[in-house]
């Protein structure tokens, strides 16, 4: 892959990129940090990449270590909790539609696999490679996130099984 | 719920978070490669590769590891033969740097789980290693596709090890595509480190290179081809194949006869869901003895090509060559292998 190839890749899978980074990090600036990085990081790594087919599967596993990357250094600045009900606090500020709050509400562990299945459509295989889950985890997490939704979305976006 | 489209109630990348990446892509060539960190830390020793004396018995040789064989449920014939049969195999690699000795004990893998038993001893006794530790480690595979779809790396839980300075560190391995193939795989340890807040890495305590090499053989499964309607919770399902291995199972459905059973259990697989009928909860030997599985752990499931396909890590050493049939989901409907 060259560097076209590579730019061309990263720009088809950015939406996709800054939802996920979004479902990590709480607001946009940490959001393009975390993007910056991983496209830098993958460029660098790009030799290692075997298979082009999986590269926005890659791509996406580097940008979540960068993600928890900023985390960890955000924890040692303020509290790992204080970081979380920022973000909650966050996105009710903004003017987002109820859904999205609703998922962004999720704790981290439900809310990564939700985003990757239902918003950006990775496959159970893809996702089980992306956050190193295994298929039962991943299904239990997806499970309960689909509860707590449907409980805040009752009524709200036509929401039904 | 996955044809809503949730991705319409996620917000645009926002301008400026477009232009940071565009800036990127711009700069890539002109981007200095990061330096890679250089260890401090002094290796103190190399690794050491002991080789077995003629003069040991044939029953010491082959017998595993005590957490191996309690985490695999294998009694001392079924060790043997899961040795002979190379599903299981012995490492004698020791490695000591900075402090902290790492060796490697044990491997067992078939085509689609691995995993690998490590000891961790902290010269420093007053480190007292508990299960809240972790270790900073990569794992680099060697040649195509990296093989799997999860690992799990951690230190054995603290009711299963009295906490010390010495430690059971264990990998274990879900394969993304089963496969025959022999693994080359190293395993590079970078750090010991405390505990760390909310699943978060902690301090790193001891810094170093522990580095070990591991070629595994992947064990042949036996096949049955069995193409033939089963009675499954009131279903008709069509069972075309069972794979077994000494550690797990794999069985190929037909994906008509699951959709029914998907509708009768009220239950969407595109959604997620579990569908215990098919979860092998049992197998039945040749002598009518039947062996209950303890918990099922599921390692992949999910229909692909027309068929319906799940494999399960089985909760103990079975003896492949006496199973005569496998007993799924909570009604143990049998699936005769014959």
């Amino acid at each position: 892959m060259n560097k076209e190839q590579f730019t061309a890749q990263v720009l088809e899978a950015e939406k996709s990129l800054y939802h996920i980074a979004r479902s990590y990090l709480n607001n946009d600036e940490d959001c393009a940090d975390a993007m910056q990085n991983a496209i830098l990081h993958a460029f660098e790594k790009l030799h290692t990449l075997r298979n082009e087919m999986y590269f926005k599967t890659w791509l996406t596993r580097i940008l979540i270590n960068e993600c928890k990357h900023i985390i960890r250094s955000r924890k040692e600045q303020i509290p790992y909790e204080d970081y979380y009900e920022e973000a909650q606090a966050l996105t009710g500020q903004e003017d987002y539609p109820e859904v999205f709050e609703a998922v962004m509400g999720l704790e981290n562990n439900y809310r990564a696999p939700f985003v990757l299945f239902y918003v950006e459509g990775f496959s159970m295989k893809e996702i089980c490679r992306i956050l190193n889950l295994s298929q039962s985890t991943v299904k239990m997490r997806l499970y309960r996130s689909r509860k707590l939704l449907k409980e805040k979305l009752e009524g709200v976006y036509g929401y039904e099984r | 719920m996955k044809d809503k489209s949730w991705n319409d109630a996620f917000p645009e990348v926002p301008e400026h978070v477009h232009q940071a990446v565009l800036d990127t892509l711009a700069g890539l060539e002109d981007r200095k490669v990061k330096k890679m960190k250089k260890s401090k830390m002094i290796i103190l020793a190399a690794a050491m590769v002991a080789v077995f004396g003629l003069t040991v018995g044939a029953s010491e040789i082959f017998k595993w590891n005590e957490r191996a064989a309690e985490v695999f449920v294998a009694d001392e014939e079924q060790q043997t033969a899961l040795v002979m049969g190379q599903i299981a195999q012995e490492e004698y690699q020791t490695i000591s740097d900075n402090g902290l000795t790492i060796r490697a004990i044990q491997t067992i893998q078939d085509n689609n789980c691995f995993y690998a038993l490590f000891e961790v001893t902290a010269e420093d006794e007053s480190i007292q290693i508990t299960s809240g530790y972790n270790m900073g480690v990569t794992v680099n595979h060697q040649g195509g596709e990296n093989p799997f779809s999860m690992l799990n790396l951690s230190f054995v839980d603290d009711s299963r090890q009295t906490v010390s300075n010495s430690r059971y560190y264990e990998i274990t391995g879900t394969k993304t595509d089963p496969g025959n193939e022999d693994l080359n795989i190293s395993i590079q340890f970078t750090s010991l480190n405390a505990p760390g807040e909310k699943a978060m890495e902690g301090e790193h305590l001891l810094e170093g290179n522990w580095e070990f090499a591991l070629s595994l053989h992947a064990a042949e499964p036996v096949c049955y081809e069995i193409n033939r309607e089963c009675q499954i919770a009131g279903c008709a399902v069509t069972v075309k194949r069972a794979e077994l291995t000494p550690i797990s199972v794999k069985l190929v459905c037909d994906e008509e006869g699951v959709r029914q059973l998907e509708e009768s259990e009220g239950i969407h697989l595109d959604q997620a869901d579990v569908l215990r009928a098919l979860f092998v909860n049992g197998i039945r030997y040749q002598d009518g003895t039947i062996v209950e599985e303890m918990g099922h752990q599921e390692l992949w499931a999910g229909y692909e090509n027309g068929d319906y396909t799940k494999t399960a890590r089985l909760s103990s050493v079975i003896d492949v060559d006496k199973v005569c049939a496998l007993l799924v989901g909570d009604n143990m409907d049998e699936i005769n292998l014959q």
